[in-house]
């Protein structure tokens, strides 16, 4: 082994390093909370910002969320029962809020090791 | 020096596909038979993805007209309301009707799908927030000879079955189109086939007493867990709270536990299970779990007491 050996491994071992902190770095919880009309991602909000009222259209008329604190929940919209804003903050990976008289979805975006959650 | 790229284009490799496999997913929402319906497919290309979303979508709408109880143009609806004595009844729906009364045998009358008008006064209870004033429905079993129901009193309710049976014809069709990794979500039924980034899905069981929380985690492939709990569609009243699955015996809600979770193959069984030892007394009913194959519950009784059968702990995640 020269000279330029020592380098090369030098410098395959910073980008080997580079690649694994990258790698952690995309793990990390991204606290995104998306929302659905119907099938199109309508509204994409980080979580990791202060508290704030957002307004999407529903089916049957607008629905207003509040987010931001790494939580989300539905304000108001119209519906019969009003079952997603009786609902209130959801905040962890695994929760979703389904306004199935709206067709508005929201689920929260991370990385735990749940597919799917049944209940 | 080659040797050295070699080695160093190993390892990178290993960190690389180490990691969790990338695998183009396609999702896809459906709003069917009151459900939320979330799709997840992999390992295919975008021409098959669509053609399996159109096909799933096919299927759940057309079990839904033909099951909805509240729908004038379904064939329930139909039946429920014809004044004939005798009632032709699709083969389609027979299959599911026969299902229904099969269990209605195995759980001596606990499981039956004629009991829709007690199913309602309590729904009309729920959505005006009042107790019903009178509960004197009469419940009998449905009475099918061949193609034809015979019963005076039809009043059929598939709320307990028709999602699962749907969701398991949704698999079949799948694996027909050679489709073997997928995850469905149809409203709590949950049915998977592989996992093509992992050897197996991880499955929350959500804590009846708290939704945020995860009180159990399962693994497996290709099986369907669902559950039933008295915590996502009720009414309180003087601080009781009434919740939609109801005991024939009783005419009341059921309260012998929380919530009920079954695994199974076939998610028309999980489903039908799910509702049956929701149902029973804790105890009995994980004797009922005990002497079918291939099935398995975890039942939330209550804060103190969670029971499991015997295998479950085969499908729990350390």
């Amino acid at each position: 082994m020269n000279k330029s050996d020592y380098i090369l491994i030098a410098f395959l071992g910073i980008i080997i390093i580079a690649l694994f902190g990258f790698l952690k770095l995309d793990k990390s919880d991204v606290n995104n909370a998306l929302v659905y009309y119907d099938n199109d991602l309508i509204l994409k909000i980080d979580l990791n910002t202060k508290l704030k009222e957002y307004k999407v259209k529903g089916y049957n008329g607008d629905v207003y969320i509040k987010a931001g604190d790494g939580k989300v929940k539905v304000v108001e919209e119209k519906s019969p029962l009003h079952l997603c804003s009786k609902q209130g903050y959801i905040s962890k990976s695994y929760e979703t809020i389904v306004c199935l008289p709206n067709k508005i979805v929201i689920k929260l975006e991370s990385n735990d090791d749940l597919d799917v959650t049944v209940g | 020096m080659k040797r050295i790229i070699i080695i160093i284009a190993s390892i990178v490799t290993l960190i690389l596909t180490g990691c969790e496999k990338q695998v183009k997913e396609y999702s896809k929402n459906f709003f069917y038979m009151d459900t939320y319906i979330n799709i997840k497919l992999y390992d295919i290309n975008e021409n098959e993805a669509n053609k399996a979303f159109g096909e799933i979508e096919q299927i759940y709408e057309k079990y839904q007209n033909m099951t909805n109880a509240y729908d004038e143009n379904s064939e329930v609806y139909k039946i429920n309301t014809s004044k004939e004595k005798k009632i032709e009844v699709s083969d389609e729906l027979l299959e599911i009707l026969a299902l229904g009364n099969e269990w209605y045998d195995k759980s001596n009358g606990l499981f039956n799908i004629n009991m829709g008008n007690l199913i309602k006064t309590w729904k009309t209870a729920r959505e005006e927030g009042k107790l019903p004033k009178k509960l004197n429905h009469k419940i009998t079993k449905l009475k099918i000879e061949d193609n034809y129901i015979k019963n005076s009193n039809v009043n059929i309710d598939l709320g307990a079955i028709a999602k699962g049976y749907a969701t398991e014809l949704v698999g079949n069709k799948l694996e027909d189109l050679g489709i073997e990794y997928y995850l469905i979500n149809a409203g709590g039924n949950i049915l998977v086939g592989k996992n093509a980034k992992k050897d197996y899905y991880t499955i929350g069981i959500e804590d009846p007493l708290n939704k945020s929380n995860i009180y159990e985690k399962v693994k497996g492939e290709n099986i369907s867990v669902v559950t039933s709990g008295g915590y996502e569609r009720f009414f309180e009243v003087d601080n009781v709270r009434y919740h939609h699955i109801i005991d024939p015996t009783t005419k009341y809600p059921a309260n012998k536990m929380l919530s009920a979770t079954v695994i199974t193959k076939s998610s028309t069984l999980a489903d039908i299970l799910s509702t049956t030892l929701f149902l029973y007394e804790p105890k009995e009913a994980i004797k009922l779990v005990e002497s079918l194959d291939g099935v398995e519950a975890i039942l939330y009784v209550d804060e103190n007491t969670i029971l499991k059968s015997s295998g479950f702990s085969k499908y729990e995640q350390e």
